[in-house]
């Protein structure tokens, strides 16, 4: 991890912006972002992050993490803003992304796709982004 | 994330740029303040990042909007790094050679233009990626087959400017182009070959059009911004036959590559082919802990242990065949006995591996099927990070048993695997040393920084050329090709400075420096 990822990280999950997360509801996402969030993780997050042997994602959290964990979509410890983050800022071996591949409303939707299993569970909105 | 302003301005000057550019493209599309401008950065760096951080990102839409941000860069005499989509991570990913560069990216010019299926072309704007180009052709009902780099976020266009390469019959990216559309640094647009002429029909058959053809020009230079291309596609065959031929021992490149010349020359082995080194191959499937939890290179027991685990060979030979199945078949039989030659040769199909991450995804790139599996091989070491060290060899045993050695024993030395391949081509092989190390240990960075200096230094001396490299190296390289005083180097520093006497497009790319900006 890079010291300004580091930091940023350090900032949303110890610092303010986690404050209001904690006391937002639940909510189930609207589905039309659902929607949107599914194509954009099949255009930009699949291809390493699918189930399955021949995902450089899945294989280095499996390696890191466990198998367990390995699966994004099969996941219930991933929280929106956490996703929204990492995608900008890369971590370890993945790259960040960019505005012109990711928009900031893609973002939003994937991360939301992301934390709630692919729209499997409902998730507390957060407020942090890098 | 560091952020540089470009040599010789104040920040009020700056910012003055930063307000003209957000006048042409709009303020979403101008990127200069951090975190917005974080993924222009190479996050694989060997060296401090600053050293190629850039000032600011602009996104045109199209060529009237380059031509507008080219004026500004003019006026003010900021350098633009032009990217495609900036996705090569051995390579320096989007940052720019000379820091303080506003990076020029071309990501939102993204339309394919055309697909004629009759002629079996099309034509993209810098921006398609190879998944875009993929899943457009298979939404169409297309029958024509694309060519892609091992990462399918890679850019049609950027990729084939570089001179990359890929894995079917058309794998030599650029032998592929056909007809360009380039802005130049004073905003002139010129169309080459055939387009030069007011609706020429056969703008993107036939490459050459009259006079000097002068695509080449525009390839890993920086003498032009190319905004469209056209790019000759395969049409599907009657058939499809992916193979592996193993091998069992670190010598057999040597024979193996003298019985593959005869076969590519005579296109009995059609498309890209890839000799790759048991390392290489094993990294898509496994880490190096998995086998040595010590430090330096993996030793050779842990690596037969390794290679009787995966059931593959010290070299594995990918390729396929193509057409009729009756063709395919007489083909095979060339092929088989061609290899049988070698003691311990084995033979593996879809059937045996295809449900393997490492024959799975060469099975994918070989039929022209984009996917992102050959990152795999990052996990080889862990927070891994990879840089390529990229020589020239012609299709010959000697000298690829020469050049893995070569290489080999200088990883060695700076306690790094050698992990690589070959890919062959029709006369010559590019090998691809990739060398990983975690990127956040500022030691392992140091010694992959000298290994390269220090292989650049020795494959001169000893024949070998790089064909491309990372943003670190580009001078170091440009300075071994150096005959006759460096008369070639010379004259594109005299093309450099009559096409784009302000410097302002791409500066120090493949070591080619404006006079404004040398020294």
């Amino acid at each position: 991890m890079t010291c300004s990822t580091a930091a940023l990280l350090a900032m949303l999950l110890f610092g303010a912006a986690s404050v209001r997360a904690a006391d937002a509801p639940e909510t189930a996402t609207n589905p039309a972002v659902l929607e949107k969030g599914g194509e954009v993780f099949e255009k930009w997050c699949a291809p390493c992050h699918a189930a399955g042997p021949g995902h450089a994602g899945t294989m280095a959290l499996a390696v890191r993490l466990g198998r367990d964990k390995s699966v994004l979509l099969e996941r219930s410890d991933l929280v929106d803003a956490y996703v929204r983050v990492i995608v900008r800022m890369g971590f370890r071996m993945m790259p960040p992304f960019k505005e012109t591949e990711i928009s900031e409303a893609e973002l939003e939707a994937v991360a939301a796709f992301v934390a709630s299993g692919g729209g499997k569970r409902a998730i507390k909105p957060q407020a942090a982004r890098p | 994330m560091p952020q540089a302003i470009p040599a010789g301005f104040t920040a009020a000057q700056f910012d003055q740029v930063i307000g003209e550019l957000q006048e042409v493209v709009g303020r979403e599309w101008v990127f200069a303040q951090e975190p917005r401008l974080n993924a222009y950065n190479d996050h694989y760096a060997l060296r401090e990042l600053r050293l190629h951080a850039p000032s600011a990102a602009v996104a045109p839409r199209n060529v009237a909007e380059i031509q507008k941000v080219l004026a500004v860069a003019r006026k003010y005499q900021v350098p633009l790094w032009t990217v495609s989509t900036g996705r090569n991570l051995a390579y320096g990913s989007a940052a720019p050679q000379k820091a303080g560069s506003i990076v020029l990216d071309l990501k939102r010019m993204n339309r394919i233009l055309e697909v004629n299926e009759r002629h079996a072309y099309a034509v993209v704007e810098p921006g398609v990626s190879y998944f875009d180009l993929y899943n457009h052709l298979r939404s169409k009902g297309s029958r024509l087959w694309i060519d892609c780099a091992a990462p399918g976020w890679g850019g049609v266009v950027g990729n084939l400017m570089d001179r990359g390469v890929g894995y079917t019959p058309y794998g030599e990216h650029f032998m592929a182009a056909c007809g360009m559309q380039v802005v130049l640094a004073d905003g002139s647009v010129i169309e080459t070959g055939m387009g030069d002429q007011p609706g020429c029909t056969a703008a993107h058959t036939y490459k050459y059009g009259r006079g000097p053809w002068l695509d080449g020009l525009f390839t890993q230079a920086n003498f032009g911004i190319v905004t469209r291309l056209g790019i000759h596609l395969m049409p599907e065959p009657p058939g499809y036959r992916p193979y592996l031929v193993t091998f069992p021992n670190e010598e057999d490149i040597e024979a193996l590559t003298e019985i593959i010349r005869p076969l590519k020359l005579a296109m009995l082995i059609p498309n890209a082919a890839v000799s790759v080194e048991l390392n290489l191959e094993a990294a898509v499937s496994v880490t190096k802990a998995q086998y040595h939890s010590g430090k330096g290179p993996i030793p050779d027991s842990a690596r037969r242990r390794m290679m009787a685990d995966l059931n593959v060979g010290m070299w594995n030979f990918y390729a396929a065949l193509y057409g009729p199945q009756a063709l395919m078949d007489r083909q095979w039989q060339i092929l088989e006995e061609s290899f049988r030659q070698i003691k311990g040769a084995r033979f593996f199909f879809e059937k045996d591996k295809g449900q393997e991450a490492a024959f799975g995804y060469r099975a994918k790139l070989m039929r022209g099927i984009p996917n992102l599996t050959e990152f795999s091989i990052v996990n080889w070491v862990p927070n891994g990070a990879h840089v390529g060290f990229s020589p020239m060899a012609p299709v010959d045993g000697a000298t690829a048993l020469s050049q893995y050695r070569f290489a080999r024993e200088r990883a060695h030395k700076y306690g790094f695997d050698y992990t690589g391949e070959y890919v062959v081509g029709w006369r010559d092989m590019h090998h691809i040393f990739v060398i990983f190390y975690d990127r956040d240990s500022d030691d392992e960075k140091k010694r992959v920084y000298d290994l390269m200096n220090e292989m650049i230094d020795d494959a001169a001396a000893q024949g070998y050329g790089e064909y491309r490299t990372h943003l670190d190296f580009m001078d170091r390289i440009a300075g071994t090709y150096n005959w006759n005083d460096g008369a070639l180097g010379k004259l594109t520093q005299r093309l450099k400075d009559t096409l784009d006497p302000t410097g302002i497009l791409s500066p120090g790319k493949s070591g080619i420096w404006p006079s404004v900006r040398r020294g």
